[in-house]
């Protein structure tokens, strides 16, 4: 937030000996201010707060006029660009009957507000949106109205899609429901990849709105990741694959009905192929869930896991015994030696289904969950 | 287990599965968006990004006249929940004993991770009178 009184100091600070700590950091400057490191912490510590400081109020915020043009197409898909409000690929051009026709995919009246988010809670004051805002940004990226309540409930959530972290995390939304089969969510061959209108436009949505409604992505301002994330185009949507899952859909062991839409918001790394790990073997006699077990054993704690299961690998777990997610769950979370386990808890062990069974592969990674909410609601 | 036997149990092998038609075949077509303008002609479209108030901004807490006789709470968030990162704060602490020895620093590390609370800490801090605490990510 503005008025928080920060000091940044040269970064990085791990891996520095006690040496390069007192020369680099404590001895050093501000980055950003050019103050010396030390006095400017004691100034922020005694320093008298300004009036500014001192109250608690709503601050008005414009961040232009609420149309653009009459303009050319081509100048204005510049003009978004040049204003870092897209993600820098062609965009569907907003126009007032575009939004109108978005607003149409659901009941809920558009000057509503649906949500607030910032590039990092608490560190930066919150933008909130309303359903006219959010429909704004589905047109933008090429969404359906049929999608709009799926979009919205993710709005709902408030978590943004590109953190200001220096880490370049990733989110995954994951979707639960018969709504998945209505707006032809893919959750079979290449479920995770670019091969659906809707699993594609309402993960740009995600994070077009991060943009321009949560005040995200403004690179060296609100956004410093080291490497960037490429999963931050469109973030990585898992409609799950509850028809050929063995197992209740994870909504449902969250709390949910059967049969009702929720949609479910994940942070962290992101997920890749389980091949990558040494511990993936391919062998004619297989255990798969202590293939996963060895996996999880050495990922960072951070996060947890992030299971990602084609269906035919979760039957093979099924098979193994594992006629539940919860049994599978007790047995990744038990330490083989009686020693502490490795993650701080159950709930940091997560396993999802996905995707077709023409072959035995799997995605994980470290990805923990954050929340999850009603798609009916916003119908 | 055996994989083949494995498969068969699934019911597919994997040639059949990979001559099914894929999902995204029997998707339905993508409607086209209304009332699309004509190409070149000028057109007006709205901002994403009005926001039109910010959330409620939070008062900061009173500062200190001066920090001599105070105690400061120099806290790890610890970032990665590892509990390794607070040599920054060592030398904080450190340099206040060399250039401000009348400040009394107690160094503290956050438990759980970033993304996580610790209000046993924050309790801990306001319960003993701390009169300031400096809140730093060491990463």
């Amino acid at each position: 937030m503005p008025h928080l009184r920060f000091t940044f100091v040269q970064s990085p600070v791990w891996g520095k000996t006690k040496e390069q700590l007192q020369r680099d950091v404590i001895e050093g400057t501000d980055p950003i201010t050019g103050k010396p490191v030390m006095h400017e912490i004691v100034d922020e510590l005694t320093k008298p707060l300004s009036p500014e400081d001192s109250i608690s109020r709503t601050i008005p915020q414009s961040a232009g006029p609420e149309s653009f043009g009459p303009d050319h197409a081509e100048n204005l898909q510049r003009l978004f660009m040049e204003k870092r409000m897209t993600d820098y690929l062609p965009i569907v051009l907003p126009t007032a009957e575009r939004v109108e026709a978005m607003l149409k995919g659901t009941s809920r009246k558009p000057e509503e507000v649906v949500g607030k988010m910032s590039p990092t809670p608490g560190v930066y004051e919150n933008w909130s949106y309303t359903v006219r805002q959010v429909a704004v940004n589905a047109v933008m990226a090429g969404a359906e109205p049929r999608y709009f309540p799926v979009i919205l409930a993710i709005a709902s959530i408030g978590k943004e899609s590109i953190s200001s972290s220096d880490n370049s995390f990733a989110e995954a939304v994951v979707i639960n429901g018969p709504i998945r089969d209505e707006i032809g969510l893919n959750y079979h061959i290449g479920a995770l990849g670019p091969f659906s209108h809707a699993n594609a436009t309402i993960g740009r949505t995600y994070t077009l709105l991060s943009l321009n409604g949560g005040n995200c992505g403004k690179v060296g301002e609100t956004y410093m990741g080291v490497m960037g994330n490429p999963m931050n185009y469109a973030n990585i949507v898992i409609a799950e694959n509850e028809r050929e899952s063995p197992w209740e859909p994870f909504s449902v062991r969250h709390g949910f009905k059967s049969g009702e839409n929720v949609v479910s918001i994940f942070e962290g790394w992101g997920v890749l192929s389980a091949k990558n790990s040494k511990h993936a073997v391919w062998a004619k006699e297989m255990h798969f869930a202590q293939e996963l077990k060895n996996i999880s054993n050495d990922q960072d704690q951070l996060f947890g896991l992030l299971a990602v299961l084609s269906p035919a690998v979760a039957s093979y777990m099924k098979s193994e015994g594992y006629d539940s997610v919860e049994k599978l769950t007790d047995f990744l979370y038990q330490s083989q030696d009686e020693s502490t386990p490795h993650f701080r808890s159950k709930a940091q062990i997560n396993v999802l289904v996905t995707g077709s069974s023409n072959n035995l592969y799997w995605d994980y990674g470290g990805m923990r969950y954050v929340k999850s909410v009603s798609i009916d609601e916003w119908l | 287990m055996d994989r083949r036997k494995m498969l068969a149990l699934l019911g597919a092998s994997p040639a059949l599965v990979a001559g099914m038609p894929t999902h995204a075949e029997t998707l339905p077509e993508v409607a086209p968006h209304p009332a699309t303008p004509v190409l070149g002609g000028p057109i007006t479209v709205l901002n994403p990004a009005v926001t039109p108030k910010l959330a409620e901004r939070v008062p900061l807490a009173p500062r200190l006249n001066s920090l001599d006789g105070k105690t400061i709470y120099l806290v790890d968030t610890d970032w990665g929940g590892m509990g390794q990162n607070d040599g920054i704060l060592q030398e904080m602490q450190a340099w206040f004993a060399q250039h401000m020895p009348g400040v009394k620093t107690i160094i503290k590390i956050k438990k759980g991770n970033f993304v996580t609370d610790d209000p046993g800490l924050w309790k801990e801090i306001a319960e003993s009178k701390g009169n300031g605490v400096v809140l730093g990510v060491a990463g």
